[in-house]
């Protein structure tokens, strides 16, 4: 991983909201850029994007695949691939990830955040009792008897409701099911007691009455345990359903943020809106579905100005300008040229 | 089911599978039955392990069935693979899997026609163009290799492939579940064309309710091998009387963030076709379960088309 600047942030970018409460972001992006230099091109997968994490907050980042979302959620923990060029600022906890140790980053990784992936039967080794898996991760982190491990690991499977706990502490992952694995995960990245969980797709491979289930209980999680959730995520439904505040993004860059019921309410981008005709909902019945024209751009020669500009209906000259940001709402903004709630 | 004198397009009756396990026998389908009628959809619906992507394999003959009959027109349907694909072709989940990155998208199209019919030449191209132009490709991606598009290209091409036989019947295994939303949403506008071009039917196996509400107008909703309730979509969706389908239709979340208190939770998960509960299925979690429930199977109940398996059914709650 290459630092192209260890800057705080960029300076023409507005500091998003006052910070009269400083300590209470869990998590501060700022200006962050992700690219991967290639021998003719370069491919931006993000290019520039802020967002702010409260403790007990769950932001949901949404976007299509290809979008960022992934390579933005990878950077919060340091997990970047060699070739990855980094700028901005990403903080966890007021720490500073980007340009940090190896052993600053080892502390972070589960003892400051944690992380959570879309498939939990590849999260684990099949090889391995959940319970040793679980004690291993507790035991790098934390200075504590053998008795105490497993005492922490039985807390933490109880607290994701797991049937059952010392049951499952002996049992290998081949041995449960999707959403019972799924929770394991889900208690090994508290049980260091992160005050950050970033989850990738945590419920993509799951059925809807199991991830009904997860959306529960990290709904709980937040609230009980002050947790600060980065909700990564495609499904529109699951986002309304879990977090406070959304950003949706395309093209590498955030479009639109804000409160979700606002967003969802009142969305000011023509890609949210155009993103949200696109799912089918329940008790519409086969009414025709919405779709976006074109392909999402091909980030080594992103479209000048709005990336979203060549699939708009909206689109006019000045969309080859970069888009200024809007304010629509209360912590609502879009940035578009042509914002479809008037301000 | 069916008063029409001419028989269903598809139809299976009693159609049973057990797998051999070390553990003892499976039963992943226990004596369902479906009909398909001539350009309708019917979806299959349920959770991970109920059995719904045995039902295809078994439709397809990747699987033999213990017991059970297929009829096609009426007629049983042929054991041989390249007759049976006239009869009906198969769409699977995962594009990236099912086609092969070795070969052309042209070489993908042409080997079906190939092979059942025999085409070469010129006659065999424009086939192909023709295929390819149904679902929104042209003669630049022939010469391509699947790695040079995206999913939902990818999709069409397969679509393309399952159209080559003229089969009557497409057996849809989650043809949307590996694409992003914009590009579902494409995907499955292209099938209702084709359905409406074509007279295509299809069999549309699928968790996700909201697809299955635009695109089927049959659902059968399936719980650990058995059929629980079946019907029209706007009846089963809109008046569900199986409490296990009332509970599917809550877990799905709402897009409206208003909505997000009416997401219920159904506790428990979907037991082991190992050991199945005697008696329904559902018993287990279902939050109107009595001792009856646990002792007896309950019988199928028919209401104008719509059936149901439930001691207890949910009536005019909705």
């Amino acid at each position: 991983m290459i630092n192209e600047s260890l800057q705080p942030s960029t300076p023409e970018r507005p500091a998003a909201s006052n910070n009269d409460a400083a300590q209470e972001w869990v998590l501060e992006v700022e200006g962050l850029t992700v690219s991967f230099p290639g021998l003719f091109k370069t491919v931006k997968a993000v290019r520039g994007i802020d967002l702010k994490v409260r403790r007990g907050e769950i932001l949901g980042l949404v976007g299509e695949s290809g979008s960022g979302k992934s390579m933005t959620a990878m950077s919060c923990l340091g997990l970047m691939p060699d070739a990855a060029r980094l700028g901005g600022s990403v903080k966890v906890a007021g720490q500073q990830v980007n340009g940090a140790s190896a052993s600053q980053l080892a502390d972070l990784r589960g003892g400051g955040a944690a992380m959570i992936f879309q498939n939990p039967m590849k999260a684990l080794n099949p090889f391995f009792t959940v319970g040793r898996q679980m004690f291993d991760v507790i035991g790098c982190h934390r200075q504590l008897s053998k008795a105490q491990i497993r005492a922490e690991a039985l807390n933490s499977l109880e607290a994701v409701s797991m049937p059952d706990p010392s049951l499952a502490l002996a049992k290998y992952p081949h041995q449960m099911s999707g959403g019972q694995l799924q929770r394991v995960v889900i208690a090994m990245a508290l049980a260091c007691r992160p005050k950050l969980l970033i989850a990738d797709e945590p419920t993509t491979a799951l059925d809807v009455t199991v991830q009904a289930q997860i959306i529960a209980l990290l709904r709980k999680l937040a609230q009980e345990q002050d947790l600060a959730i980065l909700f990564i995520t495609h499904n529109l439904g699951v986002m309304a359903s879990l977090c406070d505040r959304v950003a949706v993004m395309y093209a590498g860059e955030v479009v639109e943020s804000g409160p979700v019921g606002q967003v969802f309410k009142r969305p000011a981008h023509p890609y949210t809106l155009k993103l949200m005709g696109t799912v089918p909902k329940l008790g519409q019945g086969s009414q025709p579905l919405g779709f976006i024209p074109g392909q999402v751009p091909n980030m080594a020669v992103p479209p000048a100005g709005c990336a979203f500009n060549p699939r708009c209906e909206r689109a006019t000259g000045r969309c080859v300008q970069a888009a200024p940001r809007v304010e629509i709402g209360e912590g609502h903004w879009a940035a578009c040229h042509n914002t479809l709630v008037k301000v | 089911m069916n008063n029409n004198k001419q028989p269903a397009l598809l139809s299976v009756t009693q159609l049973h599978k057990t797998y051999a396990s070390r553990d003892g026998l499976v039963t992943a389908i226990d004596h369902i039955s479906l009909e398909v009628q001539a350009g309708e959809t019917v979806a299959l619906v349920g959770e991970s392990g109920c059995g719904k992507s045995t039902v295809a394999a078994t439709l397809l003959g990747l699987l033999p069935a213990d017991s059970g009959q297929i009829l096609v027109e009426g007629r049983p349907l042929p054991t041989d693979a390249r007759a049976r694909g006239r009869s009906l072709s198969m769409v699977f989940q995962n594009p990236y899997a099912s086609l092969n990155p070795k070969m052309t998208i042209k070489a993908i199209v042409a080997e079906p026609l190939k092979v059942a019919f025999g085409w070469r030449g010129h006659a065999l191209h424009a086939r192909i163009l023709s295929l390819l132009a149904n679902v929104g490709m042209g003669e630049e991606h022939m010469e391509r290799y699947p790695h040079e598009f995206s999913g939902g290209q990818l999709q069409r091409i397969a679509i393309a492939r399952a159209l080559a036989l003229e089969s009557k019947l497409l057996v849809l295994d989650e043809p949307t579940a590996a694409l992003d939303v914009s590009v579902q949403a494409q995907v499955l506008q292209l099938l209702k064309t084709l359905q409406t071009d074509n007279g295509l039917s299809y069999l549309f196996i699928s968790h996700d309710l909201a697809t299955v509400e635009y695109l089927a107008q049959q659902v059968l909703v399936m719980y650990l091998g058995r059929i629980v309730e079946a019907g029209p979509v706007e009846q089963v969706f809109g008046r569900p009387r199986h409490p296990y389908t009332r509970a599917l239709l809550n877990s799905v979340p709402s897009i409206d963030p208003e909505r997000r208190d009416q997401l219920q939770i159904l506790s428990g998960e979907i037991p082991s076709p190992l050991n199945r509960p005697t008696g329904c299925h559902f018993a287990p979690r279902c939050p109107r379960a009595t001792g009856r429930c646990r002792r007896e199977v309950p019988a199928e109940t028919q209401d104008h088309g719509h059936r149901f398996s439930c001691h207890h059914p949910l009536n005019d709650e909705s």
